[in-house]
């Protein structure tokens, strides 16, 4: 759990609501059956790694690559989403919501890699609304060795 | 209208699956029509199954079948890759035959043609 830390951003104020509702979208381990996945204000992440890289996986369906903006400084990822839902929709007016659960805000999320330096290269692409960001690891760092003369 | 909004997991035609999520949805109401999006990311289009059957509505997104030689290396999992499940009872006040759906970036919306009995009817006033 270490490698993940929460940053507000912008710092936002306290909201029980909200505050309650990640604490009922929190997955539970090993519970069989459903479990609900309404609108937390949280981009779900998984984050795997292999010898080459690490991926870390969002959750953002309905988002558009264009309202992505992954940044990266030192080893600090952060992903940024500017989402508007139904911007582009001519018939907005005549359309009444009889329920909404699904996230309509920005949201952010900024983990931190568990990588001594920067990673080489990063990538990140989406496909069917799971955002992939690959970063690759940095050659280990070299040890040098030190002869260690004995002065007479 | 809110028969449309109550769903409850069921056994249908497509098979409820042991494990599931449901997913997040938006239902909206238009002049002639329902319209529900659900969140389903990462599932592909060819494994959605949309049915519709005694007046009740199921979606249903099979996520991939983990077929890799090795289990992923997680880090940090906080969702599960699951298949995607959720009922409707939405009765006869849509056209069963002209439902449509498509997904659209790990979002599935599904078109429900309201049926002529539901349909806002203009009467005439006629003058005497």
């Amino acid at each position: 759990m270490y490698l993940l830390s929460e940053q507000a951003y912008p710092p936002a104020p306290y909201d029980m609501f909200r505050s309650l509702n990640r604490l009922l979208a929190m997955p539970l381990d090993g519970l069989d059956g459903p479990f609900n996945s309404f609108c937390s204000g949280e981009l779900m992440t998984n984050v795997h790694e292999d010898d080459e890289a690490y991926y870390v996986e969002m959750e953002v369906p309905g988002v558009k690559p264009e309202e992505v903006d992954v940044s990266l400084i030192g080893t600090e990822l952060t992903v940024k989403i500017e989402h508007e839902e139904s911007k582009d929709e001519k018939s907005k007016d005549d359309k009444r919501y009889l329920r909404r659960e699904r996230c309509s805000e920005s949201m952010v999320r900024t983990i931190n890699l568990p990588m001594e330096s920067a990673p080489k290269d990063v990538e990140a692409n989406i496909k069917n609304g799971i955002l992939c960001v690959k970063l690759r690891k940095p050659e280990p760092v070299q040890v040098k060795k030190i002869a260690v003369d004995v002065k007479k | 209208m809110n028969q449309l909004v109550k769903s409850k997991p069921k056994d249908l035609a497509v098979r409820q699956p042991e494990r599931f999520r449901m997913p997040s949805i938006d239902i909206s109401e238009k002049e002639n029509e329902f319209v529900i999006e659900a969140d389903m990311p990462g599932i592909e289009e060819k494994d959605i199954h949309v049915e519709f059957q005694n007046g009740e509505l199921s979606i249903c997104g099979k996520a991939e079948k983990r077929e890799e030689k090795k289990e992923k290396n997680y880090r940090f999992k906080q969702y599960e890759s699951m298949d995607f499940y959720r009922t409707f009872r939405v009765g006869d006040s849509v056209k069963s035959e002209d439902i449509s759906a498509k997904l659209t970036n790990g979002v599935l919306t599904v078109h429900l043609p309201k049926s002529d009995a539901v349909k806002p009817r203009k009467i005439e006033v006629k003058k005497q």
